[in-house]
């Protein structure tokens, strides 16, 4: 239902330089981007426009603006000079208490707002001058809670969704973000405007090549790693809300209309397009999200769990034992002639993990060497540690090797003697 | 004309929670109490600076943030109406102030002779920063004085809490040489709460007293610690522990006002009156002055 309703999500800057009467080529190139997403959007059934601005931070819960009309002027706080931004928006009240109802419900706390001079914020200004200049468009408007961890910002979105259904109009998805925020502390000329440095542009680059190639995920996990390395805007948790909105559809893959400096941050104009629904439901192997193979190259799962589930960059696998792939035996076992188990051999179960491990790996063309975390589990230390230890060696060093923990438990599903819990980062 | 001088420095937070808990009437709104020990303490506070006969209130506060360089209001009066973005339900003041230009402008002159960069804010639409209203309004609610706001740089959250550091002292440096130049009586307000983590909820009652507490035991360990610091003029070391104060509570005095304040100073070594000490949804907060007649007290000592 979502997917009709919501006619496109569209990520757009912030900053006020782009309402400057003067454009610098790069500001011009933003400028026309701009023009091209609100004339998609004045050509798109959308009758509501939905921000969410990186901009409007509260700290109590969720704010959304519920006054029916807005308007006034603002004076941006750093860029004054830039001049007077008048704002008019006429908001959707009745989405807006269903935003406030569905994120109360989701958990979090959530006021209407509905107060004569409340600050509107900069970037949801420069978005509705520039997309929806005469209001003729609704809007609703919800704010970016700063305590927030992306995991919740993907839930706060989930529940405007929720809220957008429930509404059943159909609306134009805004995110308000720059990428890298490192501004240049000094007066400049815009047309010397660049990217801060190299290395927030090759980020910014690797943000927007995810989002085209539809790895919305992959952009989510990356956001704590984005935000200290090139100090992406407000963590670019605001991206983590438009996956909240896209709900199970994670290819939601952007175009992007245009990449470009202001004052050294990364903006970036871009749209998504949701997959279409029967791509999701004909083909989840190739979501990457999660893998159960056949039991031809590892062995079937004893219960009812998948092998590996992708979430993000990251890679979990459930515990993988030494059962050798096609039927049911377990590697390195002798039994007597009543089928009880007589002796193992820990070295060989050891090694029929990691290819058990191995294979898994393989169907998302990993080897062993993604592997970050491994948890260990012995049915017998004091016996068994030394030998897995030394095998475990054979695979692992110290300085290039993931992170291990090791312990003894009383026992583990099927006679094995040792299982491994892996967890691996997809490059 | 008679030199210029800082003639009291205050550590003036600046939860809206006070303004409204006083149902000051350029609030909309009212409350019935709470709050009253750091109420009380700006009371104090302002008797103290009543007897000091000031006649510029400069403040330095968070919610003013700019990047490019440091700036400082220069149109002689702004009216408008302040609304928190956090407690709207609180605070949407009604405010009237003129400002000291004059004085503003050579703050800016003296800063870039320090090497900093600066602007004036000239836009006459500008906004009061809530910060700045509440700090102006709980010392002197008449508003019967001229002001000189300046902003907060963020550079101790753009590059780190050291450098933005060196750079709040160098515009305490130059703004004590521009009161100087003055001829002015002036009291400098570093509006930044203590500890600052909030609790993310809160009552029903906004004035519930049984609900307001510490964010955390460590965080008020560690604002008693500070307090302790500045009663007993060890003002120097104070700035040294700042960067791992912060580090452990996220004390707002990140932002830089504190520091410019003590740089202004000349980093004191007398001991400064805690007025008061108290929690705003979770953050610590104290009125906290630095008074010239003490200062002189010490040097006669």
């Amino acid at each position: 239902m979502s997917k009709q309703l919501i006619t496109a999500l569209y990520m757009v800057p912030g900053l006020p330089h782009l309402l400057a009467a003067e454009q610098s080529p790069q500001g011009e190139e933003l400028r026309q981007a701009y023009g091209r997403v609100g004339k998609e959007i004045a050509a798109s059934e959308a009758e509501v426009i939905l921000y969410f601005s990186s901009q409007w931070f509260s700290v109590l819960g969720t704010m959304v603006q519920g006054r029916r009309e807005i308007s006034g002027k603002q004076v941006d706080g750093n860029w004054h000079h830039l001049g007077t931004l008048p704002y008019h928006f006429i908001i959707d009240t009745s989405l807006a208490e269903l935003c406030c109802q569905e994120i109360s419900a989701s958990g979090v706390p959530a006021k209407l707002i509905d107060y004569q001079g409340f600050p509107v914020d900069t970037g949801c200004i420069v978005a509705q001058t520039l997309l929806n200049p005469d209001a003729r468009l609704a809007s609703a408007i919800v704010s970016f809670n700063i305590y927030s961890n992306e995991a919740a910002m993907v839930a706060l979105g989930e529940a405007c969704r929720q809220a957008v259904e429930q509404h059943g109009k159909k609306v134009a998805v805004v995110v308000v973000s720059g990428l890298s925020q490192h501004f240049f502390t000094e007066p400049m000329d815009p047309r010397a405007d660049a990217i801060y440095s190299a290395g927030d542009d090759q980020w910014n680059r690797r943000i927007l090549d995810l989002m085209e190639q539809g790895k919305l995920d992959e952009v989510v996990a990356l956001c704590p790693e984005f935000a200290q390395e090139a100090a992406a805007d407000l963590g670019f948790k605001a991206i983590c809300w438009l996956r909240g909105m896209c709900a199970a559809n994670p290819l939601a893959s952007a175009a992007v209309y245009s990449y470009q400096a202001i004052w050294g941050t990364g903006a970036g104009v871009c749209k998504f397009t949701l997959a279409p629904e029967a791509q999701l439901l004909a083909k989840p192997r190739e979501l990457g999200a999660i893998v159960v193979l056949d039991g031809t190259k590892a062995p079937a799962p004893v219960g009812a769990y998948p092998h590996a589930r992708r979430v993000g960059n990251q890679l979990f696998l459930s515990g993988i034992g030494p059962r050798l792939p096609e039927g049911r035996g377990i590697a390195g076992v002798e039994w007597d002639e009543e089928g009880k188990l007589v002796a193992y051999d820990i070295s060989l179960q050891v090694r029929q993990v990691f290819a058990n491990i191995a294979a898994i790996l393989e169907e998302f063309s990993l080897g062993l060497d993604a592997i970050v975390d491994v948890q260990v589990f012995l049915t017998a230390m004091k016996n068994d540690f030394a030998d897995f230890n030394r095998v475990y060696a054979e695979y692992f060093d110290l300085q290039t090797g993931p992170t291990r923990t090791t312990v003894e438990v009383g026992a583990l599903p099927t006679p094995i003697a040792v299982e491994f819990k892996v967890i691996a980062e997809i490059r | 004309m008679a030199r210029g001088k800082i003639v009291a420095g205050i550590l003036a937070p600046h939860p809206p929670h006070l303004v409204y808990a006083e149902a000051a009437p350029q609030n909309e709104v009212h409350g019935s109490c709470g709050w009253e020990s750091l109420r009380w303490g700006y009371a104090a506070c302002r008797e103290r600076l009543r007897a000091l006969q000031a006649e510029v209130l400069l403040v330095h506060s968070p919610h003013w943030q700019t990047i490019v360089g440091h700036h400082v209001i220069a149109v002689d009066t702004l009216k408008g109406l302040a609304v928190d973005p956090i407690f709207p339900h609180i605070f949407r003041y009604h405010y009237e102030v003129n400002f000291e230009v004059a004085l503003a402008k050579k703050i800016a002159e003296e800063a870039r002779v320090e090497g900093l960069t600066t602007a004036l804010m000239t836009n006459p639409d500008f906004c009061l920063d809530y910060g700045s209203v509440t700090s102006l309004h709980m010392v002197n609610p008449q508003w019967d004085l001229p002001v000189v706001v300046l902003s907060a740089n963020n550079s101790p959250y753009y590059f780190s809490t050291t450098k933005g550091m060196e750079e709040m002292t160098k515009l305490g440096v130059a703004t004590r040489r521009a009161i100087e130049q003055s001829g002015k009586r002036c009291v400098l307000l570093a509006s930044n709460s203590l500890s600052h983590r909030h609790f993310t909820e809160e009552p029903a009652v906004i004035e519930d007293m049984s609900a307001e507490r510490i964010y955390q035991h460590s965080h008020y360990q560690w604002d008693m610690k500070v307090l302790a610091m500045m009663r007993a003029g060890r003002a120097q070391e104070l700035l040294e522990l700042l960067p791992h104060y912060i580090e452990e509570t996220a004390a707002e005095v990140k932002a830089g006002a504190l520091t410019w304040m003590l740089a202004a100073l000349g980093v004191p070594t007398y001991g400064a009156e805690v007025h008061g000490y108290g929690t705003v949804i979770g953050t610590g907060n104290a009125v906290v002055g630095w008074y010239e007649d003490v200062e002189q007290g010490a040097s006669n000592v």
